[in-house]
């Protein structure tokens, strides 16, 4: 059974009567990689702000599970963030969606110094720096003040003075932003690695696709509000029932494939997409579509390239979730709902006003 | 301490590697320091130029004017017009000018006025340059008054042995008055004792007792002879054997015999002589009645006169002794003259001004207050930067994260400024020392605790400024202005005493003034601790303050980081639907104020969401909330300024 080192129970945030965060509930277990994902503004750096005990939620609170007793499962004693929240720091380890780190002092300083506050014993922090220059691959830079690293150096710099002292958990907000490919992947394969060591990651990002390999688990949010929360397998079998056939072909006549004559097949495709190289049919019965589609290749003398089936991608799910058409028609069939009733109430207030004068006319 | 020393570490090396730290909080203060060191290490007073308008070159104004040219450190120049000159210190050219008036004389009944024009504006500049021109016309005024005093002394001095010796005059005139006097009393009594009346002379008694003398001179004659006679007789009779003896009793009975003939002749005649004398003596009595008579006359008028002569006497008398009274005054009053040395009267009083301390360059004077003035910027300006640096840096967030008390890095901010500090201060002395031989007295205890507990005042006061202000610029602005009020409310600048009571109450209590103030005790006067006990309590206390503040500030400002004003009270879901409007930017309208701050930053086209041809969200959330009557007005209104009017309207009212 996993065991929780985090439970976030109805937290809510708001700035000025902006409302940042609306009733969030969530658990986060240990070793696990935890994502939140949701679009800029959704409220992913204030939760893991509120996590860390940065910011203080207006509403709710957030529970931590006291880092000696971590190795014992049974026992279930949680603290708040904010009481305990020197006890809290020496658990976790946190790398902002800035770097956070002194550009003038070198990745040795930096890590000398950060491991200093942490309160590390001397050999211990040097035996800590060595394997996180090693794991970080900042071999060589360690002499190089921080600013004249590269951004992708930058980064593991930032992540490795987060894990100076060991953390039980690690805290990462858009760890890969502003990063190319290449460097993302590798800190991804860089927090897998830190994982492994029996470390429990939670991490923002909105590199969907990237974290649905990542992640254990993963919660959207969308407005400060959470919409999902599970696998990412769960979530997209929760929010999308249908698969995606990937077809590419030669010559490519996709236009002839895509014309599907049988209405019950039709019935089944939810929407096909001529991307220009490919075809991507979306369909809950894959097999039904996929029989179709060979005859029609087949009819119209098209070479398979490349075909496969798959489950729609965390992204294509979480803008369905965002801008689903049944979101927004519930939307606006509440809004049209509420709409109506304050029309026939200000209709009512209107006559009775309109009344009321004619009345009084009248006395006059 | 482990981590204090690390963050201290941690600072200075980024104070190091950082070019405007260094160049900002570390060189421009030696470089303030070395520039003001020159500047004021000068122990001659500063070249004044000094305009002059003499309309007429009196002897008395080319005196002034010549003791005004001999100061080597005056550049005296004459102008043309009083405005010409003026001018020139409009211009800054001159510093001061002398009007000197026309027939510039020294007489009765003429004040001579010699006019100064200066420029007030430079305040501190103005009074020693007023001092200065003013001591050298002073300087030639009390020698021209020494000079009148003298004559006037020896004027005083050569009436007093006058008024001496007509004293001594008047006593002889007042003595030989009196004799007068007593002499007219005198001969006043002497002529009325004069037996003036006329006497007679009886000759009857006189002719009688003539003729009894005759008879008598007759008798004593005949008797003599008759002896003369009988002693021949006797002679005759008596036989002596001395014969020679008898010869000689008988020559001597001739010559008596001859004598009392004689004398009796000779009487005869003397009586004889002695009638007609007598005769004549009547006759002359007569005369002498005739001529007492006038003599009577002549007394009476004569004592008549003696009398009128005393009592003019007797005036002259009592004026001699009012002139004397008057002289002995006038020569008591010379003699209580106490001071008659001209010297004396023209400068009764001499001041000296001599230096408490031996040191005599203007450096070692200023220097205390430098050094503390510059303790001032670099403690509050370094203080303030480093935690505002530390504020603003990426790395704030990590070191909040890290299980780091406040208070430690209170601490070794608190240290890194200190240390700071205390080697530009050693770095600073040392060129003072060397270069512009100015220095601290052997007192070096007292001042290294002054020094020291001025640097964490104000690092202190730096602290606070930076945990109170939240950007780089705001600090920087609030670090210079505290400077500044620090600077402007001391001595440095201009006096305390010439700014307000209530001003000056404060001034006193400001630290600077305490610190530099203890400081020249310490350094120039060697003070001992009894002196200056009350300045380091007063320190000791601001400092606690301080520390208390420091706590306090940094704690609300670490709040209002992390909250970002939070909405104290959250709303529950329904009260969301039913009370409040909800707008598309997900902001929440609870009252009119509110929709009125959104609606003066909603853009028109976000207006247009809300309010169409068919529906009025805003009018229908009034409605909502009974606000009808300004439901009505809002309803009628078709554009975001329209319904901005009217709310405003309404919240007036």
């Amino acid at each position: 059974m996993a065991t929780p080192v985090f439970k976030v129970k109805e937290v809510s945030k708001a700035y000025d009567r902006r409302i940042v965060l609306d009733d969030i509930n969530l658990e986060i277990n240990a070793g696990e990689i935890f994502g939140i994902i949701g679009a800029s503004g959704s409220g992913k750096t204030t939760l893991l702000n509120i996590l860390v005990g940065f910011l203080k939620s207006n509403t709710g609170e957030v529970l931590f599970r006291r880092e000696h007793l971590l190795e014992h499962k049974d026992s279930q004693i949680f603290r708040s963030v904010h009481s305990h929240h020197e006890e809290l720091k020496k658990v976790i380890g946190m790398a902002s969606q800035t770097s956070s780190f002194y550009d003038n002092l070198s990745v040795k300083e930096n890590l000398l110094y950060f491991g200093t506050l942490y309160g590390l014993h001397r050999d211990t922090l040097k035996s800590n720096m060595i394997t996180l220059i090693n794991l970080m691959d900042l071999q060589g830079a360690e002499n190089r003040l921080a600013k004249n690293l590269s951004g992708g150096m930058q980064r593991r710099l930032d992540i490795a003075c987060a894990l100076i002292h060991d953390p039980k958990i690690l805290i990462l907000d858009e760890p890969t932003a502003d990063l190319d490919p290449l460097l993302r992947n590798h800190i991804w394969r860089l927090v897998r690695k830190i994982n492994k060591r029996g470390t429990t990651i939670v991490l923002a990002s909105h590199h969907l696709t990237e974290l649905e390999n990542l992640c254990s688990r993963i919660t959207i949010l969308k407005e400060g509000k959470i919409l999902a929360t599970g696998t990412p397998n769960e979530i997209k079998e929760r929010f999308s029932k249908h698969e995606e056939i990937h077809l590419e072909t030669f010559p490519g006549n996709y236009n002839l494939i895509a014309d599907i004559e049988d209405k019950d097949i039709m019935k089944e495709i939810a929407q096909i997409e001529d991307r220009g190289t490919k075809l991507v049919i979306h369909t809950s019965k894959p097999e039904l579509v996929l029989q179709e589609l060979m005859k029609k290749l087949d009819k119209h003398k098209e070479t398979i390239i490349d075909l496969k089936v798959t489950k729609p991608t965390l992204d294509e799910i979480f803008i369905l979730i965002t801008e689903s058409a049944k979101d927004k028609e519930e939307e606006a069939e509440d809004d049209k709902e509420l709409m109506e009733e304050k029309t026939k109430l200000v209709e009512k207030m209107r006559k009775g006003a309109k009344k009321k004068s004619e009345d009084e006319k009248e006395e006059k | 301490m482990k981590k204090i020393i690390k963050i201290v570490g941690k600072n200075l090396k980024l104070l190091m590697r950082s070019k405007t730290s260094i160049l900002v909080v570390i060189f421009g203060p030696l470089l303030i320091m070395l520039l003001v060191g020159f500047a004021f290490n000068n122990p001659t007073a500063s070249k004044l130029n000094i305009g002059y308008v003499a309309p007429e070159k009196t002897n008395l104004t080319n005196e002034f004017l010549n003791a005004l040219k001999s100061n080597t450190n005056f550049a005296v120049i004459e102008y043309v017009t009083t405005e010409s000159c003026t001018d020139m210190i409009e211009q800054g050219n001159a510093h001061v000018c002398i009007i000197f008036p026309k027939d510039f004389a020294i007489s009765n009944n003429k004040t001579n006025e010699i006019v100064f024009y200066v420029d007030q504006s430079r305040t501190n500049f103005i009074y020693a340059v007023i001092e200065t021109v003013s001591s050298k016309i002073d300087f030639t005024s009390n020698k021209l008054s020494y000079q009148m005093t003298n004559d006037l002394i020896s004027t005083i001095e050569s009436a007093k042995k006058t008024n001496s010796e007509n004293l001594l005059r008047i006593i002889k005139l007042k003595a030989a008055t009196d004799d007068l006097t007593k002499t007219l009393t005198d001969m006043q009594t002497k002529l009325g004792s004069l037996d003036l009346n006329k006497s007679s002379l009886s000759t009857g008694n006189a002719d009688t007792q003539l003729t009894a003398v005759e008879t008598d001179v007759a008798a004593l004659k005949s008797k003599g002879l008759a002896i003369i006679s009988a002693s021949e007789d006797f002679l005759d009779d008596v036989t002596v054997d001395n014969s020679s003896r008898q010869n000689v009793f008988e020559d001597e009975l001739e010559t008596y015999r001859a004598q009392i003939t004689n004398q009796s002749n000779k009487t005869n005649a003397d009586v004889a002589a002695l009638k007609s004398s007598i005769a004549a003596m009547s006759t002359d009595v007569d005369k002498l009645n005739k001529k007492l008579d006038t003599v009577k006359t002549t007394t009476a008028d004569t004592t008549t006169k003696i009398t009128a002569m005393k009592t003019n006497l007797a005036e002259i008398k009592t004026n001699l002794e009012s002139m004397k009274s008057s002289v002995e005054t006038l020569n008591a009053q010379i003699n209580a003259i106490k001071v008659t040395s001209a010297e004396s009267i023209v400068n009764p009083i001499t001041t000296t001004i001599k230096p408490v301390s031996t040191k005599s360059n203007n450096l070692n004077f200023i220097f205390p207050y430098l050094i503390i003035l510059i303790i001032v910027f670099i403690s509050i300006m370094l203080s303030s930067n480093l935690i505002i640096m530390e504020k603003t840096s990426k790395a704030y967030f990590r070191n909040f994260t890290t299980p780091t008390k406040d208070l430690t890095f209170i601490i070794s901010t608190f240290l890194t400024s200190i240390f700071v500090n205390i080697l530009q201060l050693i770095l600073i002395l040392l060129l003072a020392y060397y270069f512009l031989e100015a220095g601290l007295s052997t007192n070096i205890g007292f001042t290294v605790l002054l020094i020291f507990v001025s640097i964490a005042l104000f690092t202190i006061i730096g602290m606070i400024i930076g945990y109170f202000f939240k950007s780089q610029e705001a600090v920087t602005m609030a670090s210079i202005s505290v400077g500044s009020v620090f600077l402007f409310l001391s001595n440095l600048v201009l006096p305390v005493e010439n700014m307000s009571l209530a001003v000056q109450k404060i001034a006193h209590y400001n630290p600077y003034v305490i610190a530099s103030e203890t400081l020249k005790k310490i350094t120039i006067f060697n003070a001992k601790w009894p002196d200056i006990q009350m300045d380091f309590a007063f320190l000791a206390g601001y400092i606690i303050i301080g520390i208390i503040l420091v706590l306090i500030i940094q704690k609300m400002s670490k709040i209002q980081y992390i909250s970002k004003k939070p909405m104290k009270h959250l709303l529950k879901k329904d009260d969301i639907v039913d009370k409040y409007l909800k707008l598309n930017s997900g902001v929440l309208v609870r009252y009119e104020a509110e929709l009125l701050e959104e609606l003066k930053k909603m853009s028109d086209t976000s207006f247009n969401e809300y309010v169409t041809k068919t529906k009025n969200d805003f009018e229908s959330w009034l409605i909502l909330n009974n606000r009808n009557a300004l439901a009505k007005k809002v309803g009628e209104c078709k554009t975001r300024e329209e319904t901005i009017k009217v709310l405003e309207k309404s919240g007036k009212k």
